[in-house]
């Protein structure tokens, strides 16, 4: 269950989002916090409309000749337009309601509960699945009850979403719903809550970047 | 006389009135109007993206098929019609081009069903507008190359000369401008 949300994308990510310029692993992990966020959700249509008002002023490329003649036969050929939504809803899978997934990461990975995901140990007490979406790297962690995860900076920029329980390291306490918008220059040390395991979706530019020199040595084999 | 609607008159919510007789009334040549006004600057959008002429061309086709067909989604008081468009065309131009669409936008239908009404927003877009005119130059650039040119921050510095640290306080300072007008409104 997502509760109150404390942390949020900041507004650079936003914009980035809005404009489509962060790359999809980055921008899934904003999507997914949209779907738990009405006040983000607001954000980027805020964002969205000042993408609009840009285009609005861009200097104009008219189509070429024909094409205002064929988008008028494309207007004959669908006079009635899409049928209404309030039909179309009772089309939407019911699993869907039920998943313990973001809606988008659904789609992606098609289960509906974390269990069911095929995660590998990457180091005692770290899972990890890794998603494909072409551009960046996102992956899903999952970090067992009371564990600590090494002392890791990021080469790049890295977006996580909380999606259960909860950890705590020198930001603050995330819990489910909170989203950690961290750049290169912030190391950190996440505690999992001890009742239980923390799920995150995280999101990046660029690998993670280990601190010290076991974690340098094992960093080549365990590809987080 | 009755005189059609100048340029000038033309605000965000003449388009709104415009979308409003295409979901009830199916009305071509209300439809046409928004089609003359926003294909060549959806199209401009497309072309800035890097998108190819002829698929910029087919794709700015696309979006306003869209609006014509899903003209009764269509809420004034929640987006401009620019706004809208605009939305559209990110979400085909990042499906064809980029194959990441259903990875992290939802679909149009999905946001009108489980989004709720978004009521500060001001369907009409003209007061932006002039937030954005008056930009000093540095944040204009970054907010243009962000939006119309899918840069990410550090491709923007890259480019610019400027400072990672930079693009992103300038980036902060214009969106700060903006919130100040989504605040007048409410």
């Amino acid at each position: 269950m997502m509760g109150h949300i404390e942390h949020h994308p900041n507004d650079e990510t936003i914009l980035g989002y809005a404009a489509g310029s962060l790359p999809a692993a980055m921008a899934l992990v904003v999507g997914c916090h949209l779907q738990y966020c009405s006040a983000c959700r607001e954000r980027v249509a805020q964002a969205d409309a000042v993408g609009g008002s840009l285009m609005s002023q861009l200097q104009e490329k008219p189509l070429s000749d024909g094409r205002r003649e064929s988008m008028m036969a494309l207007l004959d050929a669908n006079p009635d337009g899409e049928e209404n939504p309030a039909l179309a809803r009772e089309n939407t899978p019911a699993s869907e309601s039920r998943s313990e997934l973001p809606r988008l990461l659904r789609n992606l990975v098609d289960q509906d509960d974390f269990d069911s995901l095929p995660w590998k140990s990457i180091v005692p007490g770290m899972k990890q699945v890794d998603l494909k979406c072409g551009e960046g790297d996102a992956k899903l962690l999952r970090i067992a009850a009371g564990k600590q995860m090494p002392v890791h900076s990021h080469r790049g920029h890295e977006l996580t979403l909380i999606l259960r329980g909860g950890y705590r390291d020198s930001l603050g306490k995330f819990n489910a719903g909170d989203f950690a918008d961290l750049d290169g220059s912030v190391e950190h040390q996440p505690i999992a809550d001890a009742d239980q395991d923390c799920i995150c979706l995280a999101g990046m530019d660029a690998p993670l970047e280990f601190r010290g020199w076991i974690a340098k040595l094992v960093q080549p084999f365990i590809k987080i | 006389m009755a005189k059609e609607a100048t340029q000038q008159e033309r605000t965000g919510a003449f388009w709104a009135d415009c979308m409003e007789r295409v979901a009830g009334e199916r009305d071509k040549k209300s439809f046409m109007l928004l089609f003359d006004h926003f294909s060549p600057r959806v199209n401009a959008y497309l072309l800035g993206q890097g998108v190819e002429a002829s698929l910029a061309e087919d794709l700015t086709q696309d979006a306003l098929l869209a609006l014509w067909n899903k003209a009764h989604l269509y809420k004034r008081e929640k987006a401009a019609v620019s706004t809208w468009l605009f939305r559209v065309a990110r979400n085909l131009w990042i499906d064809r081009l980029r194959k990441q669409r259903g990875i992290a936008y939802e679909s149009d239908e999905n946001l009108t069903e489980t989004y709720e009404p978004e009521p500060s927003i001001n369907a009409d877009g003209d007061r932006l507008l002039r937030v954005i005119e008056q930009l000093p130059n540095n944040q204009a650039q970054v907010v243009y190359k962000s939006y119309y040119e899918g840069k990410s921050h550090s491709e923007i510095a890259l480019e610019t000369g400027m400072p990672l640290g930079s693009v992103k306080s300038s980036l902060r300072l214009a969106i700060r401008a903006f919130r100040q007008h989504f605040g007048d409104n409410e």
